[in-house]
């Protein structure tokens, strides 16, 4: 029984984090066999870093813009049987990989499960501190889940056409519809760095907008039929 | 013969509605292409007539198979220019993107492709805005946003026509980064992709997801296969 997987990432001008977020994969209990990052032509040190780690680290440049298709261009070159995502801003707890693998060896009916995430708050690079931070329930972020390789061919891979906020809740949708088995570990293995250029606060209007259009999909797709308003 | 010259090619199929512009890109180069190769895949509106009285440097030719990669097979070994670069018909060009991408692989020799940032844009109005509204990105190695140097399709060979529409870009990138293709990227948007209803990742979903299925698949046969 195969404990390998593959950890995912998709990077850009990420120097400032960077190292403390592979450092945490490099602390893992359970070290992935292969770490694929796609990077989207930095400018800044971010290659330089994620180097200086590893010579292992596979980075290669995205073909096609977002981090949709990103993904869609890693995800196939993937041979493990488990994958994880993490972002460049964020850092996982060092028995994540392990206690999320295991679960999925234990259970094998689980297409993907998931943890909970704290969000911390720091501006020092050096002074980590968690002090402003919130404990979050299981949430199905990526980047706290551990999948079944198998599951992107089974639910399909991320809609590239649905925006920079869409494809998570779009994949989602489709994965629930196709009967995903999701399942949770009730333990802080993410943790959340929260900043003014995280996406979600920067580009607001833009995300609610997609949350509205995914929805939309959603129900032509289920063909609910809402009773017309007379 | 100049240090600049190079080919476009055009892989088109009824695009009468915009393909006028994007030809309009190509002419308000700073630096002007030697030929631009257009490659019709059996349009049945007036693209092939609307491109013929264009300009004499434009040679159109029917795709004699179908499809976009077996149209930039086709073409490419027509190219009698050192670099190449490719443009989709309802794309556009910033005006220095051939001068400052040409200029980028002269003084990086060993670089085999450049590419740029790209924006997105959206003409036309859609009840459904289920579309990425006008925004840029970093570059990435689409195509159109990039230019080749003629040889590095000798290197890292054709693009493979059986593996469907969205598939050749995937296996042709991913069979170049095995084999150590280095890009070079210009942090400066150089192509304007339009956003419709039409484009394929939109038409085509279900066909693109499968796409990748397959590849993932032929990927765990291949390296299953190289570890034993």
């Amino acid at each position: 029984m195969s404990h390998d997987y593959t950890l995912i990432m998709a990077v850009m001008n990420a120097e400032k984090y960077i190292g403390q977020t592979l450092e945490s994969v490099f602390n893992q209990t359970l070290l992935p066999a292969e770490i694929i990052i796609i990077d989207e032509f930095s400018t800044d040190r971010t290659v330089e870093i994620i180097q200086s780690f590893s010579p292992n680290i596979k980075v290669l440049n995205n073909i096609r813009p977002g981090m949709s298709a990103a993904m869609n261009f890693a995800i196939p070159l993937v041979t493990n049987e488990y994958i994880a995502f993490l972002d460049s801003d964020d850092i996982w707890v060092p028995t994540k990989a392990e206690k999320q693998v295991a679960y999925l060896l234990d259970n094998p009916e689980i297409d993907a499960v998931c943890a909970s995430a704290i969000n911390f708050k720091k501006e020092q690079n050096e002074d980590v501190e968690f002090s402003a931070s919130r404990e979050f329930a299981p949430t199905r972020l990526f980047t706290a889940s551990t999948f079944r390789a198998g599951s992107f061919e089974k639910y399909g891979f991320l809609d590239e056409s649905v925006g920079h906020f869409g494809w998570l809740y779009d994949w989602w949708s489709k994965a629930s519809e196709g009967g995903i088995n999701v399942a949770s570990i009730e333990e802080v293995l993410l943790h959340r760095r929260i900043h003014e250029s995280n996406s979600w606060v920067s580009r607001q209007a833009e995300a609610n907008q997609t949350i509205v259009n995914i929805a939309r999909n959603n129900i032509k797709r289920r063909k609910i039929n809402f009773p017309e308003i007379k | 013969m100049s240090d600049y010259d190079y080919s476009v090619i055009m892989p088109v199929k009824d695009a009468e509605k915009t393909i006028i512009q994007s030809l309009e890109s190509i002419f308000s180069q700073t630096i002007l292409p030697k030929e631009i190769i257009v490659i019709d895949d059996n349009s049945t509106d007036r693209t092939f007539e609307v491109v013929q009285t264009y300009s004499p440097i434009i040679k159109v030719m029917l795709n004699p198979k179908s499809g976009v990669a077996a149209a930039v097979n086709f073409a490419v070994p027509q190219v009698a220019t050192k670099y190449i670069s490719f443009l989709d018909s309802d794309d556009l060009w910033m005006p220095t993107k051939a001068e400052k991408q040409i200029g980028y692989l002269i003084n990086n020799p060993t670089t085999d492709v450049v590419c740029s940032s790209v924006l997105n844009f959206s003409k036309e109005h859609f009840d459904d805005v289920n579309f990425q509204a006008t925004r840029e990105f970093a570059p990435s190695r689409l195509f159109t946003a990039s230019t080749f140097r003629q040889a590095t399709f000798e290197k890292f060979g054709p693009l493979n026509e059986s593996v469907g529409h969205f598939g050749w870009i995937y296996t042709w990138w991913s069979r170049a980064d095995e084999a150590g293709i280095k890009t070079g990227a210009i942090n400066e948007v150089h192509l304007q992709r339009r956003i419709h209803e039409n484009n394929s990742w939109v038409v085509h979903k279900d066909e693109g997801h499968k796409t990748l299925i397959d590849l993932a698949r032929d990927n765990i046969r291949r390296r299953a296969h190289d570890k034993h």
